[in-house]
């Protein structure tokens, strides 16, 4: 239905339509369509990250890679070694040494 | 061209943007903006920095939603409604903003931007009015009205749309947004009734 049918049925009335008619239609920027396009792009290039892989994937990744690491790290500073298990290895190794130096006749 | 034709192509534009076709979104783009800017423009009382990026605001959203879009209503009636969720929000915080600073607002519309003292009323509708002044008034009258009359008024007077897609566009029934055309329609008659000879 276009404004002047809209007129002939009176739905605002003659004047109210007349000074509607008066209004002109608030365009959109000439740039408009070409920095909506550009804010899409930058949005997109947010969203998919680096590699061609989702940010984040990416970030998530690099969260568990740093967690195993740490998690792998704390357990080697907890490893207690016992007096004996350090006297046991002392002595295996002087034996060692016994039993080679008999081999060579010394 | 018929409106269904033109729907057609919307449709068949908003499958290819939802396979990431920039070309499609470019076109969907030109083919809206100047309905979409309009009516936030209309809407937040002016085509500014505001406007316009609310109405790109508007077309990511149209972008980041195409590949799940199913064409269950008219793409212009889905874009009206994306635009009046936007534009009501975007109201919404700028009124709490405005009285948080402690600016007066305007009880029933929220708004501050076009209710400067004095407003409509102010000025004596006896005096000659150029063309532009009359276009002012009128737009300042609109902007006092509440914002679903505001909405409904610009979406049947500006965009032409029928009473079915606005009603679907404001979630409301069609018996609703006839009264509210109708209460619109009493307030600016008010409004202008002074202004009236002016612009005969």
């Amino acid at each position: 239905m276009n404004r002047q049918e809209k007129s002939q049925d009176g739905e605002f009335g003659p004047e109210l339509e007349d000074l509607f008619g008066r209004m002109p239609r608030v365009k959109a920027p000439a740039w408009f369509a070409a920095k909506t396009l550009a804010r899409m792009r930058s949005e997109r290039e947010k969203v998919r990250g680096w590699f061609g892989l989702p940010r984040w994937a990416v970030l998530g990744a690099g969260v568990a890679v740093l967690a195993v690491g740490l998690l792998r790290w704390e357990s080697q500073q907890n490893v207690k070694v016992s007096d004996a298990e350090v006297f046991a290895a002392l002595d295996a190794l002087v034996e060692d040494e016994k039993e080679s130096r008999w081999w060579a006749g010394l | 061209m018929s409106e269904d034709a033109e729907n057609r192509i919307d449709v068949a534009l908003m499958a290819r943007i939802g396979a990431e076709d920039e070309d499609a979104f470019r076109e969907l783009i030109e083919r809206h903006q100047d309905r979409v800017f309009g009516t936030v423009a209309r809407m937040i009382g002016g085509a500014g920095p505001d406007a316009e990026d609310l109405a790109q605001q508007i077309f990511l959203r149209v972008w980041r939603a195409a590949p799940k879009w199913q064409p269950t209503a008219k793409v212009t009636t889905w874009m009206m409604t994306i635009t009046r969720n936007l534009v009501f929000s975007f109201s919404e915080s700028r009124a709490r903003r405005k009285e948080e600073s402690g600016e007066s607002i305007d009880p029933e519309t929220g708004e501050t931007f076009l209710t400067a003292k004095g407003g409509v009323t102010k000025r004596n509708p006896q005096e000659e009015l150029s063309g532009k002044e009359l276009v002012r008034e009128v737009e300042r009258a609109c902007a006092q009205l509440p914002k679903n009359q505001r909405m409904v008024v610009h979406l049947r007077q500006q965009e032409e749309m029928e009473y079915e897609e606005i009603a679907k566009v404001m979630g409301m029934s069609v018996l609703a947004v006839k009264s509210l055309i109708f209460r619109a329609r009493e307030t600016l008659k008010i409004k202008l009734s002074g202004y009236f000879r002016a612009s005969n």
